[in-house]
């Protein structure tokens, strides 16, 4: 439609010549897709003022479309044509942050090896003290700043819209305990995979990860230690953003309040809805810069640690690939304790689902596949799947338990911190705390990281080198956080009779 | 493109395109069904309507103001519907979606 309108009036604008042509061209890069309109001749831009009005019915409506896809539409005259584009399609700002991010890992990689092979070590070590480590430690500082208000008030708005929730009752409660023995066992065995993965000396890559002057050994000496400063003596303390866990006690503690105030504090939480939206949009601006650190830490890294280091990250990789083996393998075990029913055609099928959801960006995109899945595949009825799968969207975060365990033993290896009782046991509740509080927010997974660096005693100043290989370990979350999800509902809909099991066995 | 003339209201079923290569003929059509029923009223049924131009907007306006009555669109899909509501069409007709 925008073609042909546009085409109308450029014709009418450059005089209505006799034998008027135009090309159009369709232009497709990745999934970026565009129509282009080129037209020779005397000069004229067929994207419409604002302001400009028409009488006549045919243009007057011919104004009114293209006035609204205007921002869909650029003009530009180049070797005596005029050439409009027009964007058909363009990628979601995810998917672009995502090329954009892979993009800087594989120019940093290649930039780094150029400048290991071309650069002798002075000069190496200047461009990571006076360019690289800056530029990384302003990225860091913006991000720090906004970690505990938007934790808080990601937390805060997530509760108080939780009233309706609290009418789940029974289900939300059956929901919530397979969910949290998934989480607990899935956890249970990251630390032990991570630890295999994970095994020998890493501290050559400390040469290219930027190491805080203030790098602190580990936050908390023991559980106890955690549990009791939870609760903080004041409420400025937990602002300043170092002690997540005091941040998120706040809001769940206030988020409680403003809930049993009801209407007296809808003000208040509309306000607060507001804040949180407010600081999702700074947090999204400071991300915009992740491309560029990206290229900064892996060309850092490479120009220190050489090839050496690629093969470490690829362990991650590796390791969250025989994650999801793992996952599957806690599912089934969990099926068959609160369900009693084979899973041996759960995990079959589960196996045959992941790859149509793995290259999603989050899961939340991946609602309609699974509801579509669960219905037809595994037989659950389509009502209780509605209800369910957003529901225990926000509880199932298996994928970030082995995540979050392969990076900190990694980089605690990295920095050669021993792993002694207290702080495994410190590690495990605080991966199981941080990936069911992860906020679904941009840099979720470094705010919790973050954390847990804290926790082990690694910089923090380290998530700069995590940031490249956040999009790739995404879709393996997608996948395990997906499957978690699906078990819960498949073990809800057994125990409430809600599963057509001739249609679970079958082999369709 | 179909008419049927039913109670006094002289259904058009549009369909395909219509657009600036064929918008003058279509309302040559409409308006020749029409002269054949002067007493009718118009609804269209846009069932089988898949694409609609400024150009076949001017049709559905100028059948529009010569009727001064509210005019039926009916089975609208959802592309056409959008075109119908950035042109706030939807405001001066009846528009009834698929």
């Amino acid at each position: 439609m925008l073609l042909e309108e546009t085409f109308i009036r450029l014709k009418n604008g450059m005089g209505d010549p006799p034998n008027f042509s135009a090309k159009v061209n369709l232009k497709v890069r990745f999934s970026d897709v565009t129509l282009r309109i080129a037209a020779k001749g005397e000069e004229c831009n067929p994207i419409v003022e604002l302001t400009e009005q028409e009488d006549a019915d045919d243009d007057f409506y011919r104004l009114i479309i293209l006035k609204a896809y205007r921002d869909k539409m650029t003009y530009v005259r180049k070797g005596g044509e005029n050439i409009v584009n027009i964007k058909v399609h363009e990628p979601s700002s995810s998917r672009r942050q995502m090329f954009y991010t892979l993009s800087g890992l594989v120019l940093g990689g290649v930039c780094g090896l150029l400048m290991q092979f071309g650069l002798d070590a002075a000069t190496l070590n200047a461009i990571n003290t006076e360019l690289i480590d800056p530029v990384r430690r302003v990225f860091l500082n913006a991000l720090q700043m906004m970690v505990a208000p938007v934790t808080f008030l990601a937390i805060i708005s997530g509760i108080t819209k939780m009233s309706d929730a609290v009418d789940i009752g029974k289900l939300g409660a059956k929901l919530l305990s397979t969910s949290i023995t998934m989480l607990l066992g899935v956890s249970l065995l990251s630390l032990p995979l991570s630890l295999i993965m994970f095994s020998g000396d890493l501290s050559y890559m400390q040469a290219g990860i930027p190491t805080a002057p203030d790098a602190a050994a580990s936050q908390y000496g023991s559980i106890k230690d955690m549990i009791f400063d939870i609760v903080p003596d004041n409420l400025v303390e937990p602002l300043k953003g170092k002690k997540i866990l005091q941040v998120m006690f706040l809001a769940i503690f206030f988020g409680i309040v403003l809930n049993r105030m009801g209407d007296k504090a809808r003000g208040a939480t509309e306000f607060l809805d507001f804040m949180f939206q407010f600081t999702v949009g700074a947090l999204k601006l400071i991300v915009q810069a992740i491309p560029l650190i990206v290229f900064l830490s892996i060309a850092s890294l490479m120009a220190n640690t050489g090839i050496d280091s690629v093969i470490t990250f690829s362990q991650i990789l590796f390791g969250l690939f025989i994650g999801i083996f793992l996952i599957w393998f806690v599912n089934a075990a969990v099926t068959l304790l609160f369900a009693k029913i084979s899973p041996v055609n759960l995990i079959k099928k589960l196996a045959a689902f992941a790859p149509i959801i793995f290259p999603l960006p989050s899961s939340n995109t991946t609602l309609p596949f699974v509801l579509k899945f669960c219905t037809d595949k595994l037989g659950i009825d389509p009502k209780l799947t509605a209800f369910s799968i957003p529901v225990v969207l926000q509880l199932n975060k298996a994928g970030n338990c082995v995540y979050f365990s392969l990076v900190t033993v990694m980089m605690m290896r990295v920095y050669g911190i021993d792993l002694n009782l207290n702080l495994l046991i410190t590690l495990y509740f605080s991966i199981v705390i941080m990936s069911i509080a992860k906020p679904s927010i941009p840099c979720g997974s470094l705010i919790c990281l973050s954390y847990l660096f804290l926790t082990a005693g690694v910089p923090t100043d380290a998530v700069t080198v995590i940031l490249c290989i956040e999009p790739i370990a995404n879709m393996f979350n997608v996948v395990c956080n997906g499957s978690a999800n699906i078990t819960s509902t498949f073990i809800l809909a057994k125990s409430m009779n809600l599963l057509d099991e001739g249609k679970y066995f079958a082999n369709n | 493109m179909k008419f049927t003339s039913d109670n006094g209201v002289l259904t058009v079923y549009l369909e395909g395109d219509i657009d600036a290569t064929n918008a003058n003929a279509v309302q040559a059509e409409i308006e020749a069904a029409h002269a054949e029923h002067p007493s009718d009223e118009l609804l269209f049924d846009a069932k089988d309507l898949v694409y609609i131009s400024s150009a076949g907007l001017r049709v559905l306006i100028k059948f529009l103001k010569a009727s001064g009555k509210k005019l039926t669109i009916r089975n609208v899909s959802k592309d056409v519907y959008e075109v119908l509501e950035v042109t706030r069409l939807v405001d001066l007709m009846n528009v009834q979606t698929a």
